[in-house]
């Protein structure tokens, strides 16, 4: 059943999130709090002022953060409309860099507040376009360092950006998922790659899946491209030194030779 | 927000047990049909112990519970959180707010389940960001609802795409 809460007296008391997680970064609703103690967990604000969405007792708001499913705000603090909880984990590379993004943009309400697990609770102000748009930005970027691990095979560094990509975007979307099921593949995680492609079908139909395989055969293809002009590069540079070293006779007869040898034959 | 979705299977677990209410409701909402009906707490143990089931028959019971209270089967699963049945229910529970855990039917399981590739169907998740959790073998179980909203519709069409 929904309720509705005038934005401008309720307090928020909750966050829709778990109190641990592998996530460097999590989005959550609000469960605010009226002063004559009705619970809605806020999920839209209307123009008339109001957080709507399901109502909930306080049994089953216990219920909700003993199983795990939301996390305790103490202190409450006062709600503003558009807000939702950015929670940035200690899993986050450069989460001051992130914390000092959201106050320049200026949609930080409140300072963060401390969160189990190290977690800190930044209270933004989604109705902000600067807030989505640094999202998206967050997103961009995780994708670029998650393609640029990748181009170099470093492959363990890509899978951390790619999640990271996946858990910014503000949907499913083929090219984040195709670039976290190639570096689950490369990290010797292949039913992990596989079970993510079959939860993108089931999740958004097959044509949303096409989509996805599209967008994995294009990042393999770039990613040999790369490869084959980086092998190119580095073959070209190959010439180049041994060019240069043909010039010092004494030095390219050496090259390649294990060190005794070339000693041996200093000696010599 | 997660929500898995087990095979009926699990129901068979020497420990299950099922009612065609929502256990809760007995202290909170629900009451019975009939208002001269004393409703202590005598009354609700009384009334827990006539419709407890064991889980074992539990898929049994539903058959027949929902043919006997609607034209299409289906409607169990789509009616909205404020609904009635088709016909009044026949152990006479009512909630007070229309809430239609009154007559919706409820599995416990009164011991560990493993959330494994064996007994979990799906798993649902509200906001995809907590994937990265999701044990390996489970991420082929994963449906993401479009956003926490959807979170009910998604189960919904789950099972209704079985049903059908």
């Amino acid at each position: 059943m929904n309720g509705a809460v005038q934005i401008e007296v309720a307090q928020v008391i909750a966050a829709m999130t778990p109190p641990i997680s592998k996530a460097g970064f999590n989005l959550a609703q609000l469960v605010v709090q009226s002063p004559d103690g009705a619970l809605v967990q806020a999920r839209a604000y209307t123009s008339d002022h109001q957080a709507v969405g399901p109502r909930l007792t306080e049994d089953e708001l216990r219920g909700l953060i003993e199983a795990g499913h939301a996390i305790a705000v103490a202190p409450p603090c006062k709600l503003v409309s558009g807000a939702a909880i950015w929670v940035l984990r200690r899993g986050l590379p450069h989460r001051d860099r992130a914390l000092q993004e959201l106050r320049t943009a200026g949609v930080l309400v409140y300072p963060p507040m401390p969160g189990p697990d190290d977690a800190w609770l930044c209270l933004v102000d989604e109705s902000v376009t600067a807030a989505l748009s640094l999202r998206d930005r967050w997103r961009d970027d995780a994708m670029l360092r998650a393609k640029h691990w990748a181009g170099q095979r470093d492959w363990t560094r890509a899978e951390a950006e790619a999640e990271h990509a996946h858990q910014f975007a503000r949907g499913l979307e083929p090219e984040v998922l195709a670039m976290l099921s190639l570096a689950h593949e490369k990290c010797d995680r292949v039913k992990r790659a596989q079970g993510l492609l079959t939860m993108a079908r089931n999740s958004r139909g097959p044509e949303f899946a096409s989509d996805v395989d599209a967008a994995l055969k294009r990042l393999r293809l770039e990613l040999d491209a790369e490869n084959t002009e980086q092998n190119t590069a580095r073959s070209a540079l190959r010439e180049l030194l041994a060019a240069r070293f043909s010039r010092c006779p004494n030095v390219t007869r050496h090259l390649g030779e294990p060190r005794t040898a070339r000693l041996d034959a200093d000696a010599a | 927000m997660i929500a898995f979705l087990v095979f009926n299977r699990v129901f068979e677990t020497a420990g299950a047990s099922y009612t065609p209410f929502d256990t809760g409701s007995l202290d909170k909402y629900a009451r019975p049909r009939d208002p001269a009906s004393s409703w202590e707490d005598a009354d609700r143990h009384e009334f827990l112990a006539t419709y407890l089931g064991h889980g074992a028959d539990a898929v049994g019971f539903a058959a027949e519970y929902v043919a006997a209270h609607f034209v299409d089967v289906c409607e169990y699963v789509r009616r909205p959180q404020v609904s009635l049945p088709d016909t009044p229910v026949y152990h006479g529970l009512e909630s007070t707010s229309g809430d239609r855990r009154a007559w919706s039917i409820e599995v416990q399981v009164h011991e560990d389940v493993a959330l494994d590739e064996q007994r979990v169907e799906y798993l649902v998740l509200g906001p995809q960001d907590i994937f990265v959790d999701v044990p390996d073998d489970l991420t082929s179980k994963v449906i993401v609802a479009e956003d926490d909203g959807s979170l009910a519709s998604t189960i919904q069409r789950l099972i209704l795409e079985e049903a059908l």
